[in-house]
C-alpha cells in the first residue's frame, strides 16, 4: 500500500500579533493508505497546524509553509501546497474532509444540520435539491442520526454534542473522501459518548476503507483505533512508528515519559505520574533538542544539536541523540 | 402560522405601553399650570362669559380623569380633537404633515441600513488594510459630527454649486416630495450609518474567525458561498438589533432635521405645540412617535425571528 499523504520537512509559520510562531518545524509523516494514523503530543506542539495544512486552512496572508505536503491519488502526485484555489476548493470535501474538535460551534447556529450537507453535495456532487435531501437522510441514518426526517429540520441548537458531531462525521463522509482528518473529535463529548463516535468511525472507515489522520491527546483512543502512530513535540515528530512500536518498544524519552504517565488500573493510591515543566514556546526555531530541559536522560550533546532522525526498526523511527541506528540506547 | 401568533401577542404587549405614556403625557402637561383657556384666548380680552363656554366646550370643567377618558375615546375612534390656537381639527393637521416625517424615517432608515452594511462588511473583508482604516476614519468623523452642522452644510454646499435646488417649503407633487426629503434623510442617516457601520464591521470580523466557517472551508464552499451565506447571515443579527433601536429613536431625530430644512412635517409640529402650550397636539404627537417607535421595533423583532431560529416564538 502507497502513502496518500507525505509530509517532507514542513514549517508552517504564522504571523500573530505577539510575532512569528514556528509552529511546525520540520515535519516529515506519511499515511499510508486505508490506515488510522495517530498523532499525539501535549496541546500546543503543531498537532492541529500541521494537520490543517493539509486542507489549507490557514489563514492566506498570515501563513508561511516550506517544504511539502505531497497526495497521492490514482491521477498521480500533487504537492499539496503547490495547488491553485481551485483545485483546493475541489480537493476539500472530495479529496479530504475534516471533523473538527468542538461540534457546537463547528456547524453554522443558524442553518438547518440537513441543509448544512445538502449544500455540500449539491455543490460537490451536482445533485438536485431533492435528490440530495435523499442522499442526507440515508447518511443521517448510517451514522445513526435517528429519526432522519426530524433531524434533518433541526438546528444544532435543538442537538446535543454526540448528535452534532454525528452530523459532522456525515458531512465530512458526505463526499466519500479518501482522506479524513479528525482534530479531536471525541475530545468535547462526555465518555459514553466518545466511545459511540469512536466506535462509528472505525466502523465506517473500515467499511469505506477511508484514510483516517487521528489528532487526539488520549493515549487509550489512540490504541483503541489507530494502526499507526506519530508523537510530536515542539513542533516536530520525535517518534513514529506502528502502534506495537510506540506502545510496547517506545524508543524516545519524550514518548516513555507520556506512556509512562498514562495512569494504569494498578497505581491507584499512588500519586499520577507526570513529565515535569511545560512543551517551550514555539517563538524561536530550536537549535537543541526541545525537550532536552524537560529529559531526565539529556546530555550535553541534547543541549546544543539538534537530534537527527533514526530508524529503530522497520517503520519505527524516533529523533533522539542517545539512539544508535538499529534502536540500542 | 407560528409567525402570526407571535405577531399578535407582540401587537398586544404594545397597548399597555400606550396607555401608559398616553397618561403620563396627559398628566405632565396639565401638571404645567397653564390654562388651557388663556392658551386659546392668548394676549385678546375675553369676558367671563367666553371663558366659560370655551371651558365647557373642551370639557375642561369636567375632573381629569373624565378629561382623559373623553380624549382616549376620541382618539380610539380616530378624532384626534381641536387645536387650541387654530381652532382646527387636529387630524387634518398632522395628516398634511406626516407624509414628510413617515418619509424621512424610512428613507433615512432605508439609507443608513444599506449604507452601513455595505461599508462595514468592505471594512470587515479588507481588515487592517487601507480601505478598513479609510472607512474607519470616515466613520469616526460621522459619528463625532452632529446632525445640524452637517445639515448646514450640506445647505450651503448645495444652494451654492446646485442651482435650483431647493430644499424649502411645500411641496405640490410626489416627485418634488422626493426631492424635499431626499437630502435631509441622507444626513439623518450619516450618524447611523457610522455606528452601524462600525457593528457591521466588528460582528463580520468575528464571524469571519468563528469555527463554523473553517467548517464551511474545510467542506469546499467557495470563497463567496463562505463570506456571505455563512458568515454574513449570521454577522447581521447583532446589526439587526442595534438598528432597530436606532431607526426607532429616529422619528426623534425629525424634529430637528425638519426644522433645520424647513420641512412641513409633524416635528415642526410639535416643537410649536410644546412652546404654545397647546395640550392637544403636543399629547397626539408624542403618542403618534411612540406608536412609530413600536412599530419599528414590532418590525425588528419579526425580522428577527424570521433570520435566527434561536427566537422563540412563544
Amino acid at each position: 500500500m502507497g502513502n496518500i499523504i507525505e509530509m517532507k520537512d514542513l514549517c508552517v509559520n504564522l504571523m500573530t500579533v505577539r510575532g512569528i510562531v514556528y509552529a511546525v518545524q520540520g515535519v516529515d509523516l506519511a499515511v499510508k493508505e486505508g490506515e488510522v494514523h495517530g498523532i499525539v503530543g501535549e496541546s500546543g506542539c503543531g498537532k492541529s497546524v500541521s494537520t490543517k495544512t493539509i486542507m489549507r486552512l490557514h489563514e492566506k496572508d498570515k501563513t508561511e509553509y516550506t517544504g511539502s505536503v505531497i497526495y497521492n491519488s490514482s491521477s498521480g502526485s500533487e504537492d499539496i501546497l503547490a495547488m491553485s484555489d481551485k483545485r483546493m476548493r475541489d480537493f476539500r470535501g472530495k479529496d479530504a474532509a475534516m471533523i473538527f474538535q468542538d461540534p457546537m460551534t463547528s456547524l453554522d447556529p443558524i442553518m438547518k444540520a440537513g441543509e448544512q450537507i445538502s449544500e455540500v453535495v449539491r455543490r460537490k456532487r451536482g445533485m438536485g435539491k431533492k435528490e440530495a435531501k435523499e442522499y442526507v437522510l440515508r447518511m443521517f441514518e448510517k451514522v445513526g442520526i435517528l429519526p432522519p426526517e426530524k433531524r434533518y429540520e433541526q438546528y444544532p441548537f435543538e442537538m446535543s454534542g454526540g448528535m452534532l458531531q454525528r452530523v459532522m462525521i456525515a458531512m465530512a463522509l458526505s463526499c466519500e473522501p479518501r482522506l479524513i482528518i479528525a482534530d479531536e473529535p471525541t475530545t468535547a463529548l462526555d465518555v459514553t459518548i466518545q466511545a459511540q463516535i469512536l466506535d462509528l468511525l472505525r466502523n465506517l472507515q473500515q467499511e469505506n476503507h477511508t484514510s483516517v489522520i487521528f489528532i487526539t491527546h488520549n493515549l487509550g483512543v489512540v490504541a483503541e483505533i489507530c494502526d499507526s502512530v506519530s508523537v510530536m513535540y515542539a513542533g516536530r515528530v520525535v517518534e513514529s512508528g506502528s502502534v506495537l512500536d510506540i506502545f510496547d518498544r517506545p524508543a524516545h524519552p519524550y514518548t516513555q515519559a507520556l506512556l509512562a504517565s498514562n495512569p494504569k488500573a494498578s497505581d491507584s493510591g499512588k500519586r499520577m505520574k507526570t513529565i515535569e515543566g511545560a512543551p517551550p514556546p514555539l517563538y524561536a526555531k530550536f537549535t537543541s533538542c526541545p525537550f532536552a530541559p524537560r529529559c531526565p536522560k539529556a546530555t550535553e550533546i541534547c543541549r546544543s544539536a539538534l537530534p537527527p532522525v533514526k530508524t529503530v526498526s522497520e517503520g519505527h523511527t524516533a529523533a533522539c541523540h542517545l539512539l544508535n541506528e538499529g534502536g540500542k540506547e | 402560522m407560528k409567525y402570526l401568533s407571535y405577531a399578535v401577542k407582540k401587537l398586544l404587549s404594545m397597548i399597555p405601553i400606550i396607555l401608559i405614556v398616553s397618561i403620563a403625557v396627559f398628566v405632565l402637561l396639565r401638571a404645567s399650570g397653564v390654562d388651557p383657556v388663556t392658551v386659546m384666548i392668548g394676549e385678546k380680552q375675553a369676558t367671563d362669559e367666553l371663558r366659560e363656554s370655551l371651558r365647557q366646550q373642551f370639557y375642561l370643567d369636567k375632573p381629569l380623569l373624565t378629561q382623559y377618558l373623553i380624549w382616549l375615546k376620541g382618539v380610539i375612534a380616530g378624532d384626534f380633537g381641536i387645536d387650541y390656537i387654530n381652532k382646527q381639527s387636529i387630524n387634518d393637521l398632522i395628516i398634511s404633515r406626516l407624509p414628510v416625517t413617515a418619509g424621512l424615517v424610512v428613507l433615512s432608515s432605508l439609507f443608513g441600513m444599506t449604507f452601513a452594511i455595505i461599508l462595514g462588511v468592505v471594512a470587515a473583508l479588507n481588515r487592517n488594510k487601507s480601505a478598513d482604516r479609510i472607512l474607519s476614519v470616515l466613520m469616526l468623523f460621522l459619528t463625532s459630527v452632529p446632525n445640524f452642522v452637517v445639515s448646514i452644510l450640506v445647505i450651503v454646499f448645495c444652494t451654492k454649486f446646485v442651482p435650483g435646488y431647493s430644499f424649502i417649503g411645500s411641496y405640490s407633487n410626489f416627485g418634488e416630495y422626493l426631492s424635499r426629503i431626499f437630502v435631509p434623510s441622507i444626513v439623518m442617516s450619516l450618524g447611523v450609518v457610522a455606528m452601524l457601520g462600525r457593528i457591521t464591521r466588528s460582528s463580520m470580523i468575528s464571524q469571519l474567525q468563528a469555527p463554523h466557517i473553517m467548517t464551511a472551508k474545510a467542506k469546499g464552499m467557495d470563497e463567496f458561498n463562505v463570506t456571505f451565506k455563512h458568515a454574513f447571515h449570521n454577522a447581521v443579527l447583532p446589526v439587526l438589533t442595534i438598528a432597530g433601536l436606532q431607526f426607532a429613536g429616529s422619528i426623534g431625530g425629525t424634529v430637528l432635521i425638519e426644522q433645520i430644512f424647513s420641512l412641513p412635517g409633524v416635528g415642526g409640529m410639535l416643537v410649536n405645540g410644546i412652546q404654545q402650550n397647546n395640550y392637544p397636539v403636543v399629547q397626539i404627537l408624542v403618542l403618534f412617535m411612540l406608536v412609530v417607535y413600536l412599530v419599528m421595533s414590532f418590525v425588528v423583532d419579526m425580522l428577527y425571528a424570521v433570520i435566527d431560529p434561536r427566537v422563540k416564538l412563544k
